[in-house]
């Protein structure tokens, strides 16, 4: 009883019970914000200086030193062959990267995102 | 009769009573007077993830795993197969996923849609209220829009809309331990990981922080190495994912077994791959490969990439361009950036998550590797849930029971009289709790010099300076107060109060200055003549809170300091935060923080403001002592050093 007399007085006098909105479209086709968009948004927004969103949870970066893997085999690598710039991590892998033709090295370099010449 | 009688009285105390009377199983069997209180407690909960959707009713035991995806085979081409439908798919391979998730948030919600309406067709929601969780700090827009489709698409009656680590949490301090328990929860699910401090019950947003790494990222980096070390598997993801989920393990010791997987070892498997018409899920070949089988079948050998991959949660850094630190290293930061009287709390609950929990050693890596991190006098404790996915339902579902679950609800009419601003207020309740402020003395290293200093001892023959431990006092002069002025200062004139007078009252002592912290002015007085003056000694020392900051201190603008009364120039600068501007050229700021002399930059000198230098407005209490001229008759706020 007491919930049902409270939803009665929390609903407006003016507001018609059988009230439909008309501006409610039935199929209506949107375009939705991608989350590049999203984050822009939310970024360009004033927010206090202590704020804390999306964007200022991200993980710190690490302290310790990136550890280097051979390209051929995944194991450690404490060898990089000048030439190439490919790393390697014993003798038998460096006589097969001799081998290798220039797409397949540069391949590599791009799977580790080595490929600019620059880093 | 009796037993309905019961059954009543149980649900009235349960309203009544806190929350481990929800537990309690219910006496009296079910009878028809019951029935209405048996719709309200049934709830449907739903984790929405990246990945997979988790469903389940609060009422029965079961949770359902769904694919949060709509996917398109390459057999057949014109089907799309949405959520579990891919069951009836034969030909896996070549599996594309249409993903309503982007990094972890909706933004297709075309496609979202589809999957949620399979899904409450499997599971009507009906007149129950609906849980369903979200990613934390989930952006407005999508919270709106989340609104909009449950409220007037799917025209649910009572939502509640919360991260699926609060459930977790909820399941956590229910079964496992009390109420207001601090702890600290992993959650490494398919876009990225969570770690989230709770502390006395609340999240602790300083805390919060986020890798972007996850199962999905960890499953393309297999697919990357693996393509360019033996067979290119770039388009077969589902494939894939179930060899990482069948082989991959996190290594205690990845070094050590890094070097084992240098030579001939246990680590090798040979996984064979599915053809779907004889095997329709890969599995792992123990023992040797024989001929026939190597020529009918596709062989993935994998070796260190079992380790490698889930080390990825480790040391990101093993993935070039992704600058994060590892799980560890988050951990302990989370711990260590919420206050101090929590900190061993926490550190005793680390609770993983998600589905990378599901490695093979993986609580003991977390282990051993956070402890690492962790100061030495903490205890530590990592609580691995059976089943790290379904975790989260699982609170959900006792949550939906507990008394205070009905006024965090929002109700549909709510929703359609106050709009979806009122929803994001309820749902985005953030509590921080106060920090308590630093203990300098006790925590500072011992250092001879300080000692002598406060001792009084002269080593170096000189007369050490003791430094005025008074606060600043800070006041306001009116233009009638100015009343008296010498010919050369301004001179200022106040008298003290007590702030709270003591219940004894004691006289303060007649040589020593009053105790400004407990004073407050009541009067003051200050004499400027009626001509423009140059205040040339006892020079004024602004703090920064008194001037106003007039553009946001973001990384584009610089601050810019501007007096009150706009038309008090300010002639020159005699310091910043201590510090000595050179006098000749531009204003060079320098810092004298350890011992050396480093320029910050320059500090612009305009009529009436100053403009600082971002890097020095990194510090909150930033003093500012600069010589003003003052013009008649003008409100001036000035902060007096007494």
């Amino acid at each position: 009883m007491n919930s049902e007399e409270s939803k009665v007085e929390s609903r407006p006098v003016f507001k018609c019970s059988s009230f439909i909105n008309a501006n409610k479209p039935a199929n209506k086709k949107r375009a939705w914000k991608s989350l590049k968009q999203i984050i822009s948004t939310e970024r360009s927004l004033p927010w206090p200086e202590d704020h804390i969103h999306y964007s200022s949870i991200n993980a710190p970066p690490s302290f310790l030193p990136a550890e280097k893997f051979s390209d051929l085999s995944g194991l450690p690598a404490p060898y990089t062959d000048p030439q190439t710039r490919l790393r390697f991590a014993n003798k038998e892998e460096y006589s097969t990267l001799l081998t290798l033709p220039m797409d397949i090295t540069a391949g590599y370099l791009a799977l580790r995102g080595a490929s600019s010449i620059v880093g | 009769m009796e037993g309905n009688k019961r059954g009543r009285l149980d649900s009235k105390q349960h309203h009544d009573r806190k929350l481990y009377l929800s537990k309690r199983p219910r006496g009296g069997s079910p009878g028809p007077s019951s029935s209405k209180r048996k719709e309200c407690s049934n709830a449907l909960v739903l984790d929405n993830g990246g990945f997979t959707i988790k469903i389940g009713y609060s009422k029965d035991n079961n949770i359902t795993v769904l694919p949060n995806h709509i996917m398109k085979a390459k057999s057949e081409r014109k089907r799309f197969f949405i959520a579990d439908q891919i069951e009836d798919c034969r030909d896996l391979s070549g599996l594309y996923y249409l993903t309503p998730h982007d990094h972890g948030y909706i933004s297709k919600f075309d496609v979202q849609k589809n999957v949620w309406d399979y899904t409450f067709n499997k599971f009507p929601a009906d007149d129950m209220p609906v849980i369903v969780t979200q990613p934390i700090f989930n952006f407005k827009h999508i919270q709106e829009y989340m609104d909009e489709i449950f409220f007037e698409e799917y025209d649910v009656k009572t939502l509640y809309r919360t991260n699926s680590t609060d459930l977790t949490y909820y399941q956590y301090i229910t079964t496992k331990k009390g109420q207001h328990t601090s702890c600290i929860i992993v959650d490494s699910g398919y876009s990225f990981t969570h770690i989230v401090p709770y502390v006395n019950g609340k999240k602790y947003t300083n805390g919060i922080i986020r890798m972007d790494i996850g199962g999905k990222l960890l499953t393309n980096y297999l697919k990357d190495i693996l393509s360019y070390r033996q067979l290119h598997v770039m388009e077969e993801t589902y494939v894939i994912n179930q060899l990482k989920e069948d082989t991959c393990y996190m290594a205690l010791d990845f070094k050590k077994e890094m070097q084992t997987a240098k030579t001939t070892n246990d680590i090798v498997k040979n996984y064979v791959l599915p053809d779907f018409h004889n095997i329709r899920r890969g599995y792992v070949h123990e023992g040797e490969v024989d001929s026939q089988l190597a020529e009918n079948f596709q062989i993935l050998r994998i070796n260190n990439e079992r380790i490698s991959v889930p080390e990825v949660l480790m040391k990101p850094s093993i993935i070039p361009g992704i600058e994060q630190a590892g799980l560890a290293q988050c951990i302990a930061k989370s711990i260590a950036k919420c206050p101090t009287k929590y900190r061993q709390q926490m550190a005793d609950n680390i609770i993983l998550v998600g589905g990378n929990t599901n490695f093979p050693g993986f609580k003991e890596r977390v282990e051993t590797e956070t402890r690492m991190f962790l100061p030495s006098h903490h205890r530590m404790t990592v609580f691995k849930p059976e089943e790290p996915i379904k975790y989260s339902v699982l609170g959900g579902k006792s949550f939906s029971k507990d008394p205070q679950f009905r006024s965090m609800c929002v109700k549909k009419h709510e929703y359609e009289e106050h709009g979806s601003n009122y929803t994001y207020k309820k749902f985005n309740e953030f509590v921080e709790i106060e920090e308590e402020p630093p203990k300098k003395t006790e925590e500072a290293p011992f250092s001879y010099l300080d000692h002598w200093k406060k001792e009084g001892v002269d080593i170096f023959q000189k007369n050490v300076m003791k430094e005025d431990p008074s606060p600043d006092v800070q006041f306001i002069l009116e233009g009638d107060d100015i009343e008296q002025y010498d010919g050369k200062y301004v001179t200022i004139e106040f008298e003290y109060e007590k702030k709270q007078p003591p219940k004894v009252e004691i006289p303060p002592p007649p040589i020593k200055p009053p105790d400004i912290s407990q004073l407050k002015v009541i009067k003051k007085k200050m004499i400027v003549p009626n001509s423009p003056l140059v205040l040339n000694s006892n020079a004024t020392v602004v703090r920064a809170s008194d001037l106003q900051p007039i553009r946001a201190p973001t990384k584009v603008y610089r601050p810019v300091f501007r007096t009150k009364p706009e038309n008090q120039k300010i002639t020159q600068i005699i310091s910043i935060n201590g510090a000595t501007p050179m006098t000749s050229g531009p204003l060079i700021i320098p810092s004298t923080s350890g011992g050396k002399t480093v320029s910050l930059g320059s500090a612009q000198l305009l009529n009436n403001a100053v403009i600082i230098p971002q890097n020095m407005f990194g510090s909150k209490n930033l003093t500012l002592q600069f010589r003003p001229i003052f013009m008649q008759g003008n409100n001036i706020i000035i902060t007096k050093k007494q």
